[in-house]
């Protein structure tokens, strides 16, 4: 006699809510060794230890509002910035709060899930999860994850720096990754971010965002910085993924330590922006605003 | 003492809406975390910004 066991005609595919809460335990657990980013730093943040973020066990967050400055199908966008970064942009726009892992309050994930839920009533259409940089808050990220409804669009505004084992933690947790790739080559992330090994680790996160979930890339145009950085990220997305979403942001402002970096004194030029987008036209980028 | 200013900005924000523009001598505006109001001040300061305009359709959108 053959027995064989009937094979269940479905499986029940386990909710988003649920899967949030099981990997908020795991990428909590992480922390005792943290590699959440591609420092690869080690430290127990558990014990109180920090790496190159300086971020602890527990997040604060420096904003959470309602925005309409993103991209035009993601707006109104409830943003939420959690404080402290792993990356040293020089220029960046939110530098004293990103910098700082204790700016803002703290957060705590129930509070933050009802100020979505309310804002997602009221008309937002997407729930946004950005720094400083979320990839190093993932256990709190997560928590907030498992609070909020299945059917909200949930964004992760990344600077692309994470490691194979947070994008395991992500997979499938949202809906469009909004991904910044700033420098085209080595030199000006580790000039300008003292970051090492940029480009290769960016473009990896991209192709697995891209292959798994609805991506936008975002590339801030930097006066001086059109030909060794803008170029070959806009020839690197024509030739390896054509048809992805591109947002060149031509709003660079001279904020945080950008003073010291001679070139990045003032705003873009208009010729550098006429040339930034002429290449990305020549290219057949598919841009949005 | 700059950073305890700093810091001080950064805990109000957590709390409330914040939003920056910056003028340039030439005129030209630029903004970052747009709130729905700024949006629409924004929108009437030059109507034919398209962009801006449509994130002002959103804001509508959004108050309804």
């Amino acid at each position: 006699m053959i027995c064989v066991e009937p094979k269940p005609l479905f499986r029940m595919r386990q909710s988003r809510a649920s899967l949030a809460r099981e990997r908020a335990i795991r990428a909590r657990a992480m922390l005792a060794d943290c590699r959440l980013c591609e420092h690869n730093c080690g430290v127990n943040r558990l014990a109180g230890e920090t790496g190159l973020c300086h971020v602890g066990a527990d997040s604060h967050f420096f904003s959470a509002q309602v925005e309409v400055s993103d991209e035009l199908e993601l707006i109104p966008v409830f943003a939420v910035a959690l404080s402290g970064c792993d990356l040293r942009c020089d220029f960046c726009i939110t530098g004293a709060s990103s910098w700082n892992p204790r700016s803002g309050a703290g957060f705590v994930a129930w509070e933050m899930a009802a100020r979505a839920n309310a804002a997602l009533q009221a008309g937002a259409r997407t729930v946004m999860v950005l720094g400083g940089e979320p990839t190093i808050h993932l256990p709190s990220a997560l928590e907030l994850l498992s609070l909020l409804p299945e059917s909200a669009k949930l964004v992760w505004k990344t600077n692309a720096h994470g490691t194979v084992q947070a994008r395991e933690l992500l997979d499938g947790m949202f809906d469009v990754w909004l991904a910044d790739f700033k420098f085209g080559n080595d030199a000006c992330a580790q000039r300008l971010a003292k970051v090492p090994d940029y480009v290769r680790v960016v473009q990896a996160n991209l192709l697995w965002a891209n292959a798994q979930s609805e991506l936008i890339v975002r590339h801030l145009l930097m006066p001086g910085h059109a030909h060794c950085c803008w170029r070959p990220v806009a020839e690197w997305l024509a030739e390896q993924m054509p048809s992805v979403k591109v947002n060149l942001r031509a709003g660079f402002w001279p904020a945080w330590q950008a003073r010291r970096h001679a070139e990045l004194q003032l705003p873009t030029s208009a010729a550098e922006n006429d040339f930034a987008f002429g290449l990305a036209r020549a290219l057949g980028l598919n841009l949005i605003s | 003492m700059k950073h305890r200013t700093t810091n001080k900005v950064a805990k109000s924000s957590a709390a409330k809406s914040v939003s920056e523009i910056l003028i340039l001598p030439n005129g030209k505006i630029l903004a970052h975390n747009i709130s729905s109001g700024l949006a629409g001040v924004l929108a009437e300061m030059n109507p034919t910004d398209e962009a801006m305009n449509q994130r002002a359709v959103r804001k509508h959108i959004f108050e309804k």
